[in-house]
């Protein structure tokens, strides 16, 4: 009958929608080309992006060099190459651990009172600091490492998903299918993971989004900072930092981890946008009652 | 049915809930006493914030915050709901006695297919069936509750669902188990269009004889429980004031307010023109503060505050079956009788 026809145009009117969002997939683009550039970076270029070669230092953007060579004759497009991986893994560890530390609390803070008493109290009080200043606080307290930053990190953006979970989950608990589920003989823990849980991933991954997108920024202030990842490691950061006395004679060393920088930020947020959008509840059923042929 | 069981299914006795707010004590269900037969409709009327779904939500302890149950009993077959662990009420939530909410549309979890909700109410309380089985089963539900192409509806999201198709699958999640004694239905139509609301209603009467189960149908539409019902109880302010068999309360009504009630039913017989349409004066009495003594007595006809003040009226028989909460019964008796 009918059925299948309007499941599969269903699909299809989901699928156009988010073709349509032009940033969104832009914004994927972008991710895809940086995830790509960083996994593939031995094979992207023959220098490594730590051996010095001071014959060659501060030397014009060129086919041997398309991003030139830093004061001390490194490759500057290997060192942005491999930059991408320490500011990817970074951001992504962090994140990965913001988003799991930040669920968890955030659904028991929802749903049990006692728990939120003291959950939310401990999130007013990380969230008093602007997060730089606080990062670089707990960097000069941690020492700088690569695991440190990621520590730092998880710290700082985990109360924001906290946030974002618990203001749902207040909300989700008084609706219906809540009870529904109780009096059908849910135990709260079910109702908590398998009922409300589903509900808040919407927010959840966009503010999960935007969070990728922050971890990489600071991440690349502390660096240049000289408080994330130590060097000689190429982290976005500290080829800006390394780049500064040489802004005049080599703007090169600076612009390109620069654009790296911005380019991955604002694709994640065109990305962390567009989901906003596409994820958007109301916008969503209307789509999909004008996709399905229910009367 | 298996074996002589007593005719009284559930038997709830004194429950009081109480909801402790800020502003004081609210006293919601206030010493309710009820009986539920085994195989009966029971309806329960009253006005909007009367303590009906309060009282329903006891039975099956998902009071929410404040509110909170403070005494009394709720006996299913012998047992004292209210006596048992959380896990034991969970055991019979969804299995022995089951709800129908009033909002269908927003009684459904929106990210999961129907199916998968219907199969989820088996994988709790028949673990021992496979996956085959509880897929039949789910088909098998779906079609009882008179969905069409349950095959295809199986996959579909709640919000893919009209209100009247989403009632019928909270309907099936309720029935998941098969073997229902009391299932609960609180205004499961008054979100519905009217067309759609006659055929629920229909639906809870084939599944009701069906199944041989009792139904506790919550309204305020006297409609519906004219209807379906064999007993009603009135509810006003969380006192019941009034129970008797349908045709008795219909035909002979003896408390204040439930005349009252039943002269704001608009009638067709009448000529709108001419005859305004008959509504209570005043409204529900502020729970926080109520005057001992009767419930009712502001907004009563009949009211005399050297006799209905002071302390509550007792509920008493006045009709074989037919109790009533009223002192001034005697005196609106013998004015009928002029």
């Amino acid at each position: 009958m009918s059925e299948p026809v309007s499941h599969t145009r269903l699909r299809s009117a989901g699928l156009r929608r988010v073709l349509k969002n032009n940033l969104f997939v832009a914004g994927l683009i972008l991710i895809a080309i940086i995830v790509v550039a960083a996994a593939a970076a031995p094979l992207l270029t023959t220098y490594s992006p730590v051996t010095l070669d001071t014959k060659h230092a501060l030397l014009h953007p060129s086919v041997q060099h398309p991003f030139g060579t830093d004061e001390l004759g490194r490759d500057v497009f290997a060192r942005v190459l491999f930059g991408a991986r320490i500011s990817l893994r970074v951001g992504g560890l962090s994140t990965l651990f913001t988003a799991l530390l930040g669920v968890l609390i955030g659904l028991l803070a929802g749903y049990y009172s006692p728990v939120d008493m003291i959950a939310s109290r401990l999130v007013d009080g990380l969230m008093i600091f602007p997060g730089l200043i606080l990062a670089i606080m707990l960097m000069a307290a941690l020492g700088p490492s690569e695991s440190n930053v990621v520590l730092a990190m998880t710290i700082l953006y985990t109360p924001r998903i906290i946030r974002v979970v618990r203001g749902s989950v207040l909300e989700l608990k008084k609706l219906d299918f809540v009870d529904a589920a109780r009096v059908v003989g849910d135990s709260n823990l079910r109702i908590l993971f398998s009922h409300i849980l589903p509900n808040t991933y919407a927010p959840l991954i966009v503010q999960v989004t935007f969070g990728f997108a922050w971890a990489i920024l600071t991440e690349s202030g502390m660096s240049f900072l000289g408080l994330g990842t130590p060097p000689p490691a190429p982290s976005w950061g500290n080829i800006i930092a390394d780049g500064r006395e040489f802004i005049r004679s080599a703007p090169w060393l600076m612009l390109f981890p620069g654009a790296a920088i911005s380019l991955s930020v604002m694709g994640l947020n065109f990305v962390g946008d567009g989901l906003r959008d596409l994820l958007d509840p109301r916008l969503r059923n209307t789509a999909r009652r004008i996709g399905s042929s229910v009367g | 049915m298996t074996g002589p069981s007593p005719a009284r299914l559930l038997d709830i006795r004194g429950l009081r809930t109480h909801f402790f707010t800020d502003r004081g004590v609210i006293r919601a269900v206030d010493s309710v006493d009820l009986w539920v037969d085994r195989e009966e409709i029971l309806g329960v009327v009253g006005e909007s914030g009367c303590g009906k779904t309060v009282m329903a939500r006891s039975i099956l302890r998902i009071v929410q915050k404040p509110g909170r149950i403070v005494g009394g009993r709720v006996e299913l077959e012998g047992i004292d709901l209210l006596g048992l662990s959380e896990a034991e009420v969970r055991r019979i939530r969804g299995d022995a006695v089951s709800m129908v909410f009033q909002e269908p549309m927003v009684s459904l979890d929106p990210v999961y297919h129907v199916g998968s909700q219907i199969e989820e109410v088996l994988s709790t309380h028949r673990p021992a069936m496979s996956g085959r089985e509880r897929r039949q089963r789910v088909l098998q539900l779906l079609r009882m509750v008179g969905i069409p192409s349950p095959e295809a509806r199986v996959n579909s999201f709640p919000h893919e669902l009209s209100g009247g198709m989403r009632q019928r699958v909270m309907i099936a999640i309720a029935l998941a188990c098969g073997n229902p004694r009391l299932l609960i239905a609180d205004e499961p139509t008054t979100a519905l269009d009217v067309t759609v609301q006659a055929q629920i209603i229909r639906l809870f009467q084939k599944l009701q004889r069906e199944l041989g189960m009792s139904l506790l149908m919550i309204t305020h539409d006297l409609g519906v429980i004219s209807e379906i019902a064999d007993r009603v109880v009135v509810m006003y302010a969380g006192s019941i004031v009034e129970q008797a068999s349908v045709r008795e309360l219909f035909d002979r009504p003896l408390h204040p307010y439930t005349r009252a009630l039943l002269r704001s039913i608009p009638n067709r017989d009448r000529d709108p023109r001419k005859s305004r349409l008959y509504s209570i004066a005043g409204s529900v009495p502020n729970l926080l503060d109520l005057k001992p003594g009767c419930k009712f007595f502001d907004r009563c006809p009949h009211a005399m505050a050297d006799i209905c003040l002071g302390t509550e009226p007792p509920i008493e028989e006045a009709e074989p079956g037919h109790l009533v909460r009223c002192r001034r019964l005697r005196g609106i008796q013998a004015k009928d009788s002029l």
